[in-house]
């Protein structure tokens, strides 16, 4: 810290105050919108699984067979990228790591790459590259609603179906815990009958379901609401983690603000207690001539 | 009357659990009531009134935004997109809604998207139906 008059320390303590006032507020703020968050993502779980459940059991019947074009893999000459990021920043490495992830993910591609944007940060980021955007979807509030998220995967879908990305990645944070998030990419589309046979739970094989009209069908209507809730999981994991990032942030923040002003506090007492000292050697001196 | 475990689960959450004794709705291929002891049953459901009645008897009603419908042995799942009981739905706005969805489908148009349009207007019918017991 460069060598400040007395005036300037003070000017500066209560500048400090201040900062550490807004981010000791924030820091608060953060972890009461990270439970609402929290309570969200636990509230959606059991439809997750209830319907990864039902659709594992319509693949186990459908067989191959499969009516969906979701289903379909082709060679990728464009790879689509959704990438889960904030509309504001002060949230540490939140946004640094996903679009790092993403970029680490882009170079792997076989083909070009496109992105769809949620959140500012990510739109602001790929603008600034230049990567061709496919959407941009900003502004979705602090509590994600399933109708956003419905939004998003119905556009996705679209572009996909129309042949303008032939893989759809989705790069997001996995929530971990208030301390800890982590950039997760899964693959959305398509969509492997694999994966959602492994999916399946023990109990899956030991009623046989009728589908109506035919499992083939139910599949495919399931893709898309499954695509759907995948995403609206996606965007509460990231708003979570975006909120326990900031609130992490923002106790670092006031931790710092807190030694800064500890030292300057100690710094200006000393500089207040010299130049009293020094007046009163000034007095005494004075007084000593006199005599 | 025999009863079994209904759960209505939307991504939102869980909107009912509890016994009952039957329910109504309307599948992909037709109307379909569940009474307990229905055979394991996966079908797609539409926009419509689910119909519930608990085992004291009483009925009530839930608007259905569209979904799935599982009845397994132990227990029947009701997944829908929205589902809201009838003592929320609030009567002018679905009224409102099912007279712009209603306009839009007859202006026609080129960037009339009619699938989005008829499912609007099929939402908005289930909620009014949900109100009246229809």
């Amino acid at each position: 810290m460069p060598a400040l008059g007395i005036q300037a320390l003070k000017r500066r303590i209560r500048s400090v105050e201040n900062t550490a006032q807004i981010t000791r507020a924030m820091k608060l703020v953060a972890g009461a919108k990270l439970r609402r968050a929290q309570e969200r993502a636990e509230r959606s779980r059991r439809y997750f699984d209830t319907i990864r459940e039902t659709m594992a059991r319509a693949a186990d019947s459908a067989g191959s067979m499969t009516k969906s074009p979701l289903f379909e893999a082709r060679e990728v000459r464009r790879e689509g990228f959704v990438v889960v990021s904030s509309d504001r920043g002060l949230a540490g490495p939140f946004n640094a790591n996903v679009l790092r992830l993403t970029a680490e993910q882009m170079r792997r591609s076989p083909g070009t790459v496109a992105v769809f944007a949620v959140g500012r940060k990510a739109r602001d980021a790929y603008r600034r590259r230049a990567v061709p955007m496919l959407g941009e979807f900003i502004q979705l509030g602090d509590d994600p609603h399933y109708f956003q998220a419905k939004a998003i995967a119905d556009a996705i879908m679209a572009q996909y179906l129309a042949g303008d990305v032939d893989r759809v990645t989705l790069v997001y944070t996995e929530f971990i815990n208030a301390m800890i998030q982590r950039p997760k990419a899964v693959s959305l589309l398509p969509m492997s009958p694999e994966d959602l046979k492994s999916g399946a739970g023990a109990g899956a094989v030991s009623v046989q379901y009728v589908f109506e009209p035919d499992p083939e069908t139910v599949l495919a209507d399931l893709v898309p609401r499954y695509v759907e809730v995948l995403l609206y999981g996606a965007l509460l994991e990231s708003k979570a983690s975006e909120h326990g990032a900031r609130m992490t942030a923002m106790d670092a923040a006031t931790k710092n603000s807190e030694e800064l002003l500890r030292t300057m506090t100690l710094t200006r007492n000393r500089l207040r207690q010299a130049a009293i000292t020094r007046e009163i050697a000034e007095l005494v001196g004075g007084a000593a001539a006199l005599e | 009357m025999a009863d079994y475990p209904l759960t209505v689960v939307t991504p939102e959450g869980v909107v009912y659990e509890g016994p009952v004794t039957e329910i109504i709705l309307r599948g992909s291929e037709g109307d379909l009531g569940v009474l307990a002891h229905h055979m394991p049953l996966v079908t797609a459901v539409l926009p419509c009134v689910l119909h519930v009645v608990e085992t004291d008897g009483t009925r009530r009603r839930f608007a259905l935004g569209g979904g799935f419908l599982e009845v397994g042995r132990e227990e029947t799942v009701v997944l829908a997109d929205t589902a809201e009981p009838s003592e929320q739905i609030n009567r002018s706005r679905a009224e409102d809604a099912r007279r712009r969805a209603q306009e839009r489908i007859d202006r026609g148009g080129v960037d009339l998207d009619l699938a989005r349009a008829r499912a609007a207007l099929a939402r908005a019918e289930a909620r009014l139906g949900a109100l009246d017991g229809e």
